[in-house]
């Protein structure tokens, strides 16, 4: 089977105990065995050392409530299902969403957080960035904003993520299937602003059901040039 | 003969004061007189949020519950179980199902309001998720439905009054079948699947839970989407969902829309190996995801129920959550030669390969009953 190229598959022995521990060693172990990471990768922090990516996938309730604790994997709202990047900077990709597509607007839905960390052990909340609406009003599209978390140098490896949905009234909850509108901003922005899709990029988890509606796991990326006009 | 003429005489009395009290009743006020069993309302709707007008054009069959709402992106129909949404990038997206599973997309955005008032009148009472509906009616008779949604006051003219047929010959209510690039079914739990992918599942009951409901999701790449970008591919899919509730979740589901996860919710999902966003998984498995590369996620060889060989990986992307157990992870993936099935909903590590071996496919668990063996 094509998933047992890899070296050697791991016998996890999970009835023994300390096996959490054996496994957090065999990460950072083979870590260091397979030398440095691809310097993009490295220089973009998206997926810290040890192999965890550095934003959670489902953004939180805001911070205060019983659901903001990102430690916790639970209270999950919203699939981040798009990232901003290369050059995806928050607040560059708002203005971009704001101008070249039918998205606009501020202050115009509950307050989220993103899970974030920068080293791949505790996460902790960011809160998000802004939001923008279209696409109608009592049915409406709709995005929240959140930066990377954590600062880069250079411009060309920010980057940003946001949780694109469709939702009916009345009380801000989905309508339509989250690939919908994951597909439809990717398109918006990508003609005739010229900026390139990389559709469903990043797995971060397999596909299900949530809150109603299918989501295929994965993050499509979108760029924060006008490359591709 | 007296009394026989007497019967007679009070029987058509009775009658006429029927039909006498039908023809004041049905004649009474514009909207209600209309017989809603043949009648769709065409609507004309604004409302305005954040200095902009918005409109949209909605009609509604009271009798039936259909409707259909355009805006300027695209068409949404409500009928006969089919939501169905053509979007602007030119797909078409249905979700099949019963009222159950079609939750608050059964009521379009007016249709609710326009059955009130046939109901009962106005003044109408306030009705979850409308608020202070009032209804005038211009000097040239137009009605005027008045409501708020999502607080948003919004404006309904009545229109048109459209004979059933009419609305048919229009096709109004018509999804237009080739167009269709996703489709969300709801299917009973346990029945086999029509899509091309060897479903999994736990059983009718497990851990306490149960085998609530299923659906298929088939998806297709729009022509728009196949071409801009890469990876198009990747937008294709065909899974088959199983969702198992605790009994504490009396009825709830995260399958149906607007519900969260109720506590003890189980999924499970099955996707073909072939499809593109099915490797993109196994890749990122084994480390490499996108451009990012790091070590393969630790795995474990397991047998099914079925007696099938299988590889089973937790999902680590998000690190393993501590627990006094020895950490847990909210989903892992089980692979096998044909399909990669995801089961989320929180295990300790130690746990899955048990949880795992438990799984078998939909379709041999039928062969199995049929040939009276054990499951």
């Amino acid at each position: 089977m094509a998933h047992r190229h890899i070296g050697s598959i791991i016998k996890l022995r999970y009835a023994k105990p300390g096996a959490l521990v054996a496994l957090a060693l065999y990460v950072l172990t083979s870590l260091f065995d397979q030398g440095p990471l691809s310097p993009t990768a490295a220089r973009a922090h998206q997926v810290a050392p040890n192999g965890v990516w550095t934003y959670r996938y489902f953004t939180r309730a805001a911070e205060g409530t019983p659901y903001s604790d990102c430690n916790d994997n639970t209270g999950h709202v919203d699939p981040l299902n798009i990232i901003n990047y290369y050059l995806g900077e928050a607040g560059r990709m708002y203005t971009h969403y704001a101008s070249e597509t039918h998205f606009g607007g501020t202050g115009i839905g509950s307050h989220q957080v993103s899970c974030i960390t920068t080293d791949g052990s505790n996460y902790t909340t960011n809160p998000q960035y802004d939001q923008q609406a279209g696409h109608g009003t009592i049915s409406r599209a709709h995005f929240r904003l959140f930066t990377a978390g954590h600062l880069h140098e250079d411009p060309w490896y920010k980057w940003s993520v946001m949780d694109v949905h469709h939702e009916g009234c009345c009380q801000h909850d989905p309508d339509e299937d989250w690939e919908n509108w994951e597909g439809h901003i990717a398109l918006e922005i990508s003609w005739p602003a010229g900026h390139n899709i990389y559709w469903d990029e990043y797995y971060r988890q397999g596909g299900m059901m949530w809150r109603g509606f299918w989501d295929n796991g994965s993050v499509t990326r979108i760029g924060g040039e006008h490359c591709c006009g | 003969m007296r009394l026989r003429g007497a019967v007679y005489a009070s029987t058509l009395l009775g009658a006429v004061s029927f039909i006498l009290l039908w023809v004041i009743f049905a004649t009474a006020g514009g909207a209600q007189a209309q017989r809603p069993s043949n009648t769709i309302y065409e609507l004309a709707l604004s409302y305005r949020d954040h200095g902009k007008l918005h409109a949209q054009r909605e009609w509604v069959s009271p009798a039936t519950g259909e409707w259909r709402v355009e805006t300027d992106d695209g068409v949404r129909i409500y009928t006969n179980g089919r939501y169905a949404v053509r979007a602007a990038n030119g797909g078409v997206a249905v979700r099949i199902g019963s009222t159950r599973f079609m939750g608050y997309l059964a009521n379009g955005t007016a249709g609710e309001a326009l059955r009130r008032y046939l109901r009962e009148g106005a003044p109408l009472r306030t009705p979850r998720g409308l608020a202070g509906v009032q209804v005038s009616t211009s000097p040239s008779g137009l009605k005027t439905f008045h409501f708020k949604r999502n607080g948003v006051a919004v404006a309904a003219v009545v229109v048109k009054m459209i004979a059933l047929s009419r609305a048919a010959r229009a096709r109004l209510f018509t999804i237009p079948k080739t167009q269709v690039t996703s489709t969300l079914r709801e299917r009973s739990a346990g029945s086999e699947p029509t899509l091309p992918v060897t479903a999994y599942w736990f059983g009718r009951q497990f851990a306490g839970r149960s085998a609530i409901t299923a659906s298929e999701h088939a998806q297709r790449p729009t022509a728009t989407e196949q071409s801009v970008g890469y990876n198009s591919g990747r937008r294709e899919s065909q899974a088959y969902v199983t969702m198992y509730e605790l009994p504490s979740a009396k009825g709830r589901s995260s399958a149906i829309p607007g519900q969260m996860p109720p506590r003890g919710e189980i999924q499970v999902v099955s996707i073909p190996r072939s499809l593109e966003i099915a490797q993109s998984a196994l890749r990122a498995f084994d480390g490499a995801n996108g451009e990012h590369r790091y070590a393969p996620w630790p795995r474990h060889e397991i047998v099914l129920h079925n007696g099938a060989r299988a590889t089973v990986v937790p999902n680590i992307s998000e690190g393993v959550q501590p627990t006094p157990s020895g950490g847990s992870v909210w989903q892992f993936a089980v692979v096998t030669d044909t399909t990669i099935t995801w089961v989320t909903g929180g295990f300790n590590l130690n746990d899955i390969p048990t949880v795992a071996s438990a799984l078998r496919p939909i379709a041999a668990m039928h062969k199995s009953q049929r040939e009276g063996t054990r499951e």
